[in-house]
């Protein structure tokens, strides 16, 4: 047993190794892709900063305070994991390869126990290695996302059901339960498949203890079994239930609207082909057959096969007599439960992803390993046998190298993914030169790359500063009313319009085909075009919201003079109108006071028009610089002067002796002329 | 009379032929060797056939030729063995009248059913292609038939066809065109009896196989076999006019016994030949028959011969020898026609089955069942449930399709609930049916993996995994084809329990009522091919591919052949291509001269067109399907199916009603097909629909009714004319509407040109622009 624990161990090194190299020649240099990854990716990175500000307790606020969809847990261990080791998506994919390598190890020591076969439990990790899902640009080992982990967890959770002789003895039971516990609370829907494979087990062991209440010790064990299971369903529940109950909205939401009332489902059908039932149907056998188990998978199972059958042959000998016969029905019943189960659960759902079907891989390998247990052993024949099994783990050696020699698709689109980078970092440039600490983003276009989350990670990644992009247009892929999406757009800091067609199977690229003309025209109009960027599909044309920075200003407050509005001539050229809105005026003014704007020019201080409204929630400033000369310095400094203030300590309102007039502008707007 | 003849004169002849060989076989190892000799008799003489009309000796003489060889080597045989021979015994006579049966069984539907049933099933074109070619096979030499250009074959288009054919296995065309012209029938009319003679085969070789690998009763085997034979697999191969397939499939599980009789048989090396020697009649006459069976048993035979092969000492041995002299001498024997049998063999694993073809659609529409519309498009209404229902369903669907009882199934129009419930049954009966078969295999197997029982079952199961192998790499055609193939094998082994004698009763049960299922359906066939139209079974079984061509056309030639013996010409104005085939082809054999109207074309219409053929200048018959076509003097061969429109024109009927009339009847345009609704029929014209009907000034229509539903655009205007006059030209109110005209105006006028107008529109849910949806449409005197 040592000696196998230093070969799983020196595999796992291997591996390890190998996929740091893969990592770092083939996914570090570009940004994190698919919508999902770049979504918890964009939570984990927001989630480390914070942290780095503000301290741990930010992680107890993200687990209790923030809604979470369909899972809680992921972000917060990808922000611990770039906590412990300081960078940004190896550390975080390093949790997908942890419990990869947990798996293995498990899965390892699960069928040489149950086996008692050191050939079977090789075989078994060569099996793992075959399945294709590690792989996945969508689902795999190197996707930030909760799929890969939930295809460990929930394997580990099989393993060790299956070690506590299913449910027999109940720290088995207990340990099981836990990891349930963290399955589910990385993935809320694990719930599911967890309770209804108990349910199940549950089920054939009632029907069981009936059809052998009169065998005691048999009996005895099923009572126990239940007990058991019920148990471990419970320490699952007890740990999860308030974490959902919690985020029962958040679900309902994502699950119930999302998956089984809303369109959006028939549209992720659709996007992945499938269209009639019988597609329907057969999405998932065929997605686990030929996307997740793969071919090695099939040529090594057909190797373990064929070693059974060669090991049969000549075998008169029958399986030994077991303290716990039971379990002969049990094991085969729990796994192809575990098969079962969550892919009636996935089909039933006509939301379709490529990505889940993994999750019943290792139930796969580990009913196909004991069934192959199962055949009689010759011992004239046990030596062929056990080499095939060898071969199967060779055959897995052999994947992995082989797949980690390819590029991945995306080298192809090198070029391409680096000018990806650079537009992120150019935005965050935009950002940081407007001082937008939360910009909003609005893109014409459903999209996994240009998107807030994917810019905001690449940056992180780039120079571990986050900036909390957000999306307001290209957020949904239902579809967007005209004006609703100029509404969008007109709030928005940062548009990108691209030249590519607008058709396909979402709602929103159909509506905004019929639009987008006036999507373009508004943007030529208010907006300033920053950048054309070329990609080799399309090209991507960025407009920037024209903005002003206030200087000058008092902590939170607007001095009767010294305030200042600085903004690029050429800004002021095309959008003279500057306007500056805060909070409703303070009643301890004595009176409305007037606004005096002043530039300094070559013939000295030139005033300009300004006024002050003063509304019932808010004032506004507007200032008219229509009349300053197009040539002179780049940056014109606009001054701020008030006829009227108000000094608290006079007033004894507090001890502060500033000469306050309103609270410093919330929005700076430059306008094209006033609304 | 004459197909009963037909019948027992041909397997006669084929039980002569195969005892020449399978009277040499080891009787003391192996029971009942003469249930082998029609089947290796059938195969030898397609063999033979083919070879002699390969190298020039024409078909009719090639079967004489045979049939005096045969009848010179049977009296030899049974003056040697004068002494031996003895008379039928109990289990010899339970044979006779079991083969009785299923041949009266089998040739019932024909009787009953007439030609509109039994001139083809549910592959039109196939069937017609087998049977012209047959006839272009007996009517001309192999050299005059590999000389035709496409402009020779203006003559006669589909002798073209079977110039293709003859490289393409014609083994089966050949062993019928040899038949038929010693039976000195025309090809058509024993078509139907020679599909018969294939399928009572099945019988032999299903008998032969089970007393031979099982331990079961000679009665119950026998029993098992006539099931086999009259129930759904065979049928269905039958109806899908796979005449190759339904030759080989037969000589598969002869082939399969000899085999492991040869692996299993502890005597003599003189009996492991003999056995050999049935294998490679067997494989050769597959090979000639249908080379694809060979992709669908290669392996689970070569799967087999390791098995044994692995076991050891002399086993291996024979394994060996079997192997590979019984393939060896099969490969020999196709050697003279390598092109049509191995070649085409590879041809077609390399080009055909690679192709992605949706035939699937229909022919194995059955794996489906009937209430759940597994192919159309989830519609955005559709909810989960929809999903889950279809879930639960798809299980029982299939397996009840892929054990070949599918008619057990509900349709749709059985209450949810019902349905439910019957499903659940269904699916309780099939696990027990098939953990029935797993059991007596599994103790089969632990009692000896190497007995003949173990050998069978494990043939069969690996048989039965191509299916699903072609399944999961997208070749769904192919993967249905593969099935009906394994299919007599995976009956074999769902009646296992039966057969094995290990099981107790309650196991037996569900057996019992599959084996009972399928000669139920055996027995209903007759009955069902009775239906008027010709159109036995309702959709999802494969009975037809177009019902109009069943309920539109007639395929009775045999009541005008009178009438067309008497023609000096004929010509042919058939829209129908298949039909049209099927008249060329019989007046080809009544050699009265034709010529269609229509342009050749080597594919149905859907091949490469030829050109049109050279008409007669005075043809005094005319074979059509339209009312319309028949000059001054000439004999009307009419082969449509509408009376009421007939009797109309005849004057025998008062009114009829244009509704639901065929484009292949009168000249129509502007209607889409006619569909159900309201208990009536209804039918969306385009928004210009055109009718033109003879009228007889002697007898002339004088009224025209119009009823139209009340589904239309609002507001939608309608313009009626007949012959370039309005009759009405307005918008239509809402709702239903009828309108009656009088065609006084036009009681001189040869024929009446009905046109209706209207705007029209398309839906979201339907891509036909609709104009009036019309409900009657009724010309009365």
């Amino acid at each position: 047993v040592t000696a196998d624990r230093r070969y799983i161990v020196a595999l796992i090194a291997f591996e390890a190794v190998l996929l740091h190299g893969y990592y770092v020649q083939e996914l570090a240099w570009h940004h994190p892709e698919n919508s999902d990854q770049a979504g918890i990716l964009f939570e984990s990175y927001q989630l480390e900063s914070l942290v780095r500000l503000n301290g741990l307790r930010e992680l107890l606020i993200d687990l209790w305070g923030r809604h979470h969809l369909n899972g809680l847990l992921l972000p917060v261990e990808g922000a611990l994991a770039g906590l412990l080791f300081g960078a940004a998506r190896l550390p975080r994919l390093g949790i997908n390869f942890a419990a990869f390598a947990a798996l293995q190890i498990v899965i390892f020591s699960t069928v040489l126990r149950l086996t008692l076969r050191r050939d079977l439990a090789y075989a078994a990790v060569g099996l793992l290695l075959c399945e294709y899902t590690l792989w996945l640009g969508t689902g795999g080992l190197f996707d930030f996302r909760i799929d890969f982990l939930a295809y460990c967890l929930y394997g580990i959770w099989l393993c060790v059901a299956l070690q506590s002789g299913i449910f027999l003895h109940r720290r088995g039971a207990i340990g099981c339960g836990l990891i349930g516990a963290l399955l589910v609370l990385n993935r809320f829907i694990a719930v599911i498949y967890i309770l209804g494979v108990l349910s199940g087990l549950l089920a054939v062991c009632l029907v069981g203890l009936i059809a052998m209440r009169r065998v005691p010790a048999a009996a005895l064990r099923l009572r126990s079994r239940m007990l058991n299971i019920v148990f471990s369903a419970g320490v699952t529940v007890g740990i999860c239930a308030p974490f959902l109950f919690r985020n029962l909205n958040s679900i309902f939401g994502y699950y119930v609207v999302g998956h089984l009332l809303g369109d959006e489902r028939f549209f992720r059908a659709k996007e992945q082909g499938v269209n009639t039932i019988i597609e329907h149907l057969t999405y998932y056998p065929r997605s686990v057959l030929f996307s997740h188990l793969g071919p090695w998978f099939v040529v090594a199972a057909i190797v373990l096969a064929i070693g059974a059958a060669i090991g049969s042959l000549h075998s008169a000998r029958r399986r030994e007599p077991t303290a716990d016969p039971e379990s002969l029905l049990l094991e085969p019943l729990l796994l192809l439960g575990a098969i079962v189960g969550p892919t009636l659960v996935l089909t039933a759902d006509i939301s379709k992803s490529p990505a889940v079907g993994g999750i019943v891989g290792v139930p796969v390998v580990l009913l196909l390993v004991l069934l192959v247990a199962r055949v009689p052993l010759s011992p004239v024949r046990a030596a062929a046998a056990s080499a095939c099994s060898l071969l199967v783990l060779a055959l897995g050696v052999a994947h992995i190298f082989a797949q980690a020699s390819h590029h991945r698709p995306e080298f192809k689109q090198r070029a391409d993914l680096e000018r990806l980078v650079d537009l992120s970092l150019w935005l965050m440039q935009v950002a940081q030169d407007n001082a937008w600490r939360k910009p909003l983003l609005s893109v014409d276009m459903i999209s996994s790359s240009l998107a807030a989350a994917p810019i905001a990670a690449t940056i992180f990644e780039r120079t571990g500063q986050f900036i909390n992009f957000r999306l307001a247009l290209g957020n949904d892929m239902m579809g967007v009313e005209r004006a609703k999406a100029l509404d969008m757009i007109s709030k928005s800091d940062i548009v990108i319009l691209t030249s590519n067609p607008k058709p396909g199977i979402y709602p929103f690229n159909r509506a905004i085909a019929a639009y987008w003309g006036d999507l373009k025209a508004w943007s030529d109009q208010n907006l300033i075009l920053s950048k054309v960027q070329r990609f080799d599909e399309l090209d991507a044309t960025i407009y920037v919201r024209p903005n002003a920075r206030v200087r000058g200003i008092s902590g939170d407050w607007l001095l009767h003079t010294g305030a200042w509005v600085g903004v690029p001539r050429s800004t002021l050229r095309k959008f003279p109108i500057v306007e500056l809105t805060g909070a409703a005026l303070p009643g301890a003014l004595p009176r409305l006071p007037a606004v005096a704007a002043t530039v300094d020019s070559a013939g000295g201080q030139q005033s300009i028009p300004a006024t002050l409204r003063s509304l019932t929630d808010r004032y506004v400033i507007e200032i008219d610089a229509s009349g300053l000369p197009t040539d002179g310095p780049e940056l014109v400094r606009i001054d701020l002067a008030f006829d009227a203030f108000f000094v608290p300590k006079q007033l004894g309102i507090n001890l502060d002796e500033r000469e306050l007039v309103m609270m410093a502008p919330a929005q700076v707007r430059v306008m094209r002329a006033v609304r | 009379m004459i197909d009963l003849l037909f019948v027992i004169g041909s397997m006669s002849l084929f039980f002569a032929i195969g005892q020449l060989l399978c009277q040499a076989l080891p009787q003391a190892t192996m029971q009942r060797c003469e249930l082998a000799s029609p089947v290796i008799g059938f195969g030898l003489f397609g063999i033979s056939v083919t070879l002699l009309y390969r190298f020039g000796v024409p078909i009719g003489t090639a079967g004489t030729a045979v049939v005096l060889a045969v009848l010179v080597a049977s009296a030899v045989l049974v003056l040697r063995r004068w002494r031996t021979l003895s008379a039928a015994g109990p289990a010899g006579w339970a044979i006779i009248v079991a083969a009785a049966v299923v041949i009266l069984l089998c040739l019932l539907p024909k009787w009953m059913g007439g030609a509109q049933f039994w001139v083809f099933q549910g592959n039109d074109q196939d069937q017609i292609n087998y049977i012209a070619y047959s006839s272009a096979m007996r009517a001309r030499s192999y050299a005059d038939l590999m000389a035709l250009t496409p402009a020779t074959a203006l003559d006669n288009d589909y002798f073209l066809g079977a110039q293709k054919m003859l490289m393409a296995r014609p083994t089966v065309c050949l062993a019928f065109a040899a038949l038929a012209s010693l039976s000195g029938q025309p090809t058509a009319d024993v078509s139907y009896d020679f599909q018969v003679v294939m399928q009572v085969n099945m019988l032999f070789a299903a008998a032969f196989l089970l007393v031979n690998c099982f331990p079961a009763r000679l009665r119950t085997c026998v029993c098992i076999a006539a099931a086999l034979t009259l129930g759904f697999f065979l049928q269905y191969v039958f109806d899908i006019d796979a005449w190759s397939e339904l030759a080989s499939l037969p000589l598969v599980l002869v082939g399969m016994t000899a085999a492991i009789a040869a692996l299993t048989t502890s005597g003599s090396w003189r009996g492991v030949a003999c056995c050999a020697a049935v294998v490679a009649a067997a494989t050769a006459s597959v090979l000639y028959f249908y080379p694809e069976a060979a992709l669908e048993f290669a392996l689970p035979c070569l799967a087999l011969l390791v098995l044994v092969a692995l076991r050891g000492g002399d086993a291996a041995r024979r394994a060996v020898a079997v192997g590979v002299v019984g393939t060896a001498l099969a490969l020999m024997l196709c050697l003279p026609f390598w092109q049509a049998t191995i070649g085409y063999l590879y041809r077609i694993s390399t080009s055909t089955i690679a192709q992605p073809v949706d035939w699937w659609v229909y022919f194995q529409k059955y794996l489906f069942g009937g209430d759940v519309d597994y192919f159309g498009e989830l519609g955005p209404t559709a909810s989960n449930w929809t999903i889950v229902h279809a879930l639960l369903s798809l299980p029982v669907d299939f397996v009840a399709g892929a054990v070949g009882i599918y008619f057990v199934l509900p349709t749709d129009a059985v209450p949810l609930p019902v349905r439910a419930a019957w499903k659940l049954a269904l699916w309780a009966g099939l696990t027990l049916l098939l953990a029935g078969a797993a059991r007596a295999a599994l103790i089969e197997w632990r009692r000896d993996r190497y007995s003949r029982t173990s050998l069978i079952l494990i043939l069969a199961l690996a048989a039965c995994l191509l299916p699903p192998a072609f399944m999961i790499a997208g070749k769904f055609w192919a993967a249905g084809k593969a099935l009906s193939m394994a299919a007599p094998l995976l009956f074999i082994a769902l009646a296992a329990p039966l057969l094995t004698n290990t099981l107790p009763h309650r196991w037996q049960a569900a057996a019992a009522l599959y084996v009972a299922l399928h000669i139920g359906f055996g027995v209903y066939r007759p009955i069902a091919a009775a239906n008027p139209t010709g159109i036995h079974y309702a959709s999802p079984y494969p009975a037809v591919a177009d019902p109009a061509s069943k309920t539109e056309l007639s395929w009775d030639l045999g009541t005008w052949r009178s009438e067309l013996r008497r023609c000096h010409g004929a010509s042919i104005d058939i829209s129908a291509p298949v039909l049209e085939r099927y008249v060329q082809m019989y007046l080809s054999e009544l050699q009265v001269p034709w010529s269609s109207v229509r342009p050749l074309n080597t594919y149905y219409g859907t091949g490469t067109e030829l050109g049109l053929q050279p008409q007669l200048q005075s043809p005094d018959c005319v074979v059509t399907t339209r009312v319309d076509r028949t000059g001054p003097g000439q004999t009307l061969i009419w082969l449509g199916r509408n009376p009421l429109l007939m009797d109309f024109l005849h004057g025998a009927a008062e009114q009829v009603d244009l509704v639901d009339v065929s484009p292949n009847l009168i000249e129509l345009a502007g209607m889409h097909a006619v569909e159900h609704y309201g208990g009536g029929v209804l039918r969306w014209t385009d928004g210009d629909a055109q009718l033109r009907i003879p009228n007889d000034p002697g007898r002339p229509a004088r009224k025209l009714d119009l009823a139209l539903w009340g589904v239309r655009l609002a507001g939608a205007h309608l313009r009626l004319q007949v012959n370039d006059v309005d009759l009405f030209d307005g918008d239509l109110a809402d709702g239903e509407i009828e309108l009656s005209f009088p065609l006084d105006a036009f009681t001189t006028a040869p024929a009446l040109t009905i046109r209706v107008v209207s705007n029209s529109f398309t839906t979201p849910q339907d891509s036909r622009r609709l104009g009036l949806a019309l409900r009657r449409l009724v010309l009365r005197r």
